[in-house]
């Protein structure tokens, strides 16, 4: 025996049913609709910080390319060209561009980018006649699913490379630096015209005078020495004056230290052995 | 310590220029460089003490590089280097009364395994300009605490305008002429001045000098971030550009580059 009236019940139950999932489905959509804004920023801002990375590797790869191509061909002009760089409207730096899509031709394998970017970096590079030179480098990355192909993130790198350069102070000594007398220490620079000693024109007070010893008490001895520049010491500074009767312009350089690179004597092989 | 003294300024130096080298010679002034170089390799008036017949060391030209490889040099009479040089000499390096000068064109790079001297007027590229004279000590490897066995020494008059790197002998000047000076830079592994030694006299052209002592590595580093693409100062002096942005767009233009 069914009763009739189970049924008008049971369909009560699913419209109730019915209406709570679409009241919990709105909830939802609702709490979707919220929320997107911010995980579309969030991809945008992935995205973004992707490219910048790509961007950042590919600026150090011109760094790489650049500090080899200074070691390889240093002042060889010929050789600078021959390799592809350009020189700079000033004469003071070569500059070069690489793309991936060339390297990839060059190499044979695929070096491009993911998700269809495209990447190409640039070095310009001062030209290698001095101890300290500098390269900046440029890494760009353009284009990518869903970006447009004119969108560009790039990345620049500045950096100095130098090399051991003991002539870069003045006057030092590893160990004992004895100064009897009154000998004067002072600074000109020869690319300036003209120095007159004892006059001051075009005198300068950039003379760093001293050790590298840590042991200031049995090393350093400046009698009544002039210095136009500072003293430096290797020793730790322990609140004494180590000065002495010398006068002293730029004050004191604690821990001072320096490297002394051992001299390599070139190979003679075939040089002349008597002078004129 | 305290240390104050008159400058002049450049401006008014270079007003004065004629009038200021004609009463250095008149005042019996020491004038260390009578030439801006045309380079930092090179570059001295050659006036003053020009060698007369001295005997020429050098391509003149700067084509080819002389190289000697010597046992010792006791230097005889006077010498004149006029083209680039270099000289490895085993021994000792005598150059006693005599005078070296460094022309214009020429440099020299001494490699030297035993002692060094000069005296009397006595003298090596006195009138030349620090960088054209590097002479480096090939001497034994010593401990900062050992004595060492080789050195360099100025007497009476004796002048040097050049670098001197000998960080395992001795740098010594033993003074008592007026004339007497060191101009350049000097590491050695002790350094003594006796007597009453002539001035010494840096030269801040050396600071950039490559003394090929090494290879580069890398010594400072700025990633340009933040819309940041401004040079610095060196970077700006040497690439003729405060910002890199505008620079790599001129170089390689192509659109326009956000630097982020």
């Amino acid at each position: 025996m069914i009763h009739s009236n189970i049924g008008p019940k049971t369909r009560g139950t699913a419209g109730s049913v019915l209406l709570t999932s679409a009241i919990f489905s709105m909830v939802i959509l609702l709490g979707i609709a919220g929320i997107m804004p911010m995980l579309v920023s969030d991809w945008k801002q992935t995205s973004r910080t992707s490219l910048q990375e790509a961007a950042f590797t590919l600026a150090e790869s011109a760094v790489d390319e650049a500090i080899w191509a200074v070691l390889e061909f240093e002042d060889d002009e010929i050789a600078w060209r021959a390799a592809g760089w350009s020189e700079g409207s000033n004469g003071n730096y070569w500059y070069r561009e690489w793309t991936l899509t060339a390297l990839s031709q060059s190499a044979g394998i695929n070096l491009e980018l993911d998700e269809g970017r495209t990447g190409r970096y640039h070095a310009i590079v001062e030209k290698a006649d001095s101890s300290r030179i500098t390269i900046v480098a440029q890494g760009v990355v353009s284009g990518g699913r869903n970006v447009n192909s004119e969108t560009e993130i790039a990345r620049i790198i500045e950096t100095e490379f130098s090399k051991p350069n003991p002539a870069a102070y003045g006057l030092i000594a590893r160990d004992s630096l004895n100064l009897n007398g009154k000998p004067t220490f002072d600074s000109y620079d020869s690319r300036n015209f003209p120095y007159i000693y004892s006059s001051g024109v075009n005198s300068g007070s950039n003379a760093t005078v001293g050790s590298a010893s840590k042991n200031k008490n049995s090393t350093l001895d400046l009698g009544n020495s002039t210095i136009f520049g500072p003293l430096a010491t290797g020793a730790p500074n322990d609140g004494t004056d180590p000065t002495g009767g010398a006068t002293v312009s730029g004050g004191i350089i604690w821990d001072f230290e320096m490297d002394f690179p051992p001299v390599t004597v070139p190979d003679t092989s075939g040089w002349t052995n008597s002078v004129p | 310590m305290k240390i104050s003294r008159n400058i002049i300024p450049l401006k008014i130096v270079h007003l004065v220029l004629v009038g200021v080298a004609s009463a250095a010679l008149l005042l019996n002034l020491q004038v260390l460089e009578a030439k801006k170089p045309d380079n930092p390799g090179g570059g001295n008036s050659g006036g003053g003490n020009s060698g007369g017949g001295s005997p020429k060391i050098g391509d003149s030209t700067g084509n080819t590089v002389a190289k000697y490889h010597l046992s010792s040099w006791n230097v005889s009479g006077d010498y004149e280097i006029v083209g680039p040089t270099i000289m490895v000499i085993d021994g000792d390096f005598n150059i006693g009364n005599n005078t070296i000068t460094i022309a214009a064109t020429g440099s020299l790079e001494l490699f030297v395994g035993g002692n060094i001297s000069a005296n009397g007027k006595g003298a090596i590229n006195n009138t030349g300009v620090p960088s054209q004279l590097i002479v480096k000590g090939t001497h034994p490897e010593k401990q900062p605490s050992d004595s060492p066995d080789y050195s360099w020494t100025l007497s009476g008059n004796g002048a040097l305008t050049g670098v001197v790197y000998a960080p395992n002998a001795e740098y010594r000047t033993n003074g008592g002429g007026n004339a007497g000076f060191t101009s350049g830079s000097v590491v050695a592994l002790d350094i003594r001045f006796n007597g009453s030694p002539g001035p010494f006299h840096f030269d801040e052209a050396l600071e950039d000098l490559d003394l090929g002592l090494g290879s580069y590595t890398l010594a400072a580093y700025e990633l340009k971030a933040n819309g940041n693409s401004s040079a610095s100062v060196e970077g700006g002096a040497i690439f003729g550009s405060t910002d890199y942005k505008v620079l790599f767009n001129q170089l390689f233009s192509k659109k326009n580059t956000l630097a982020q």
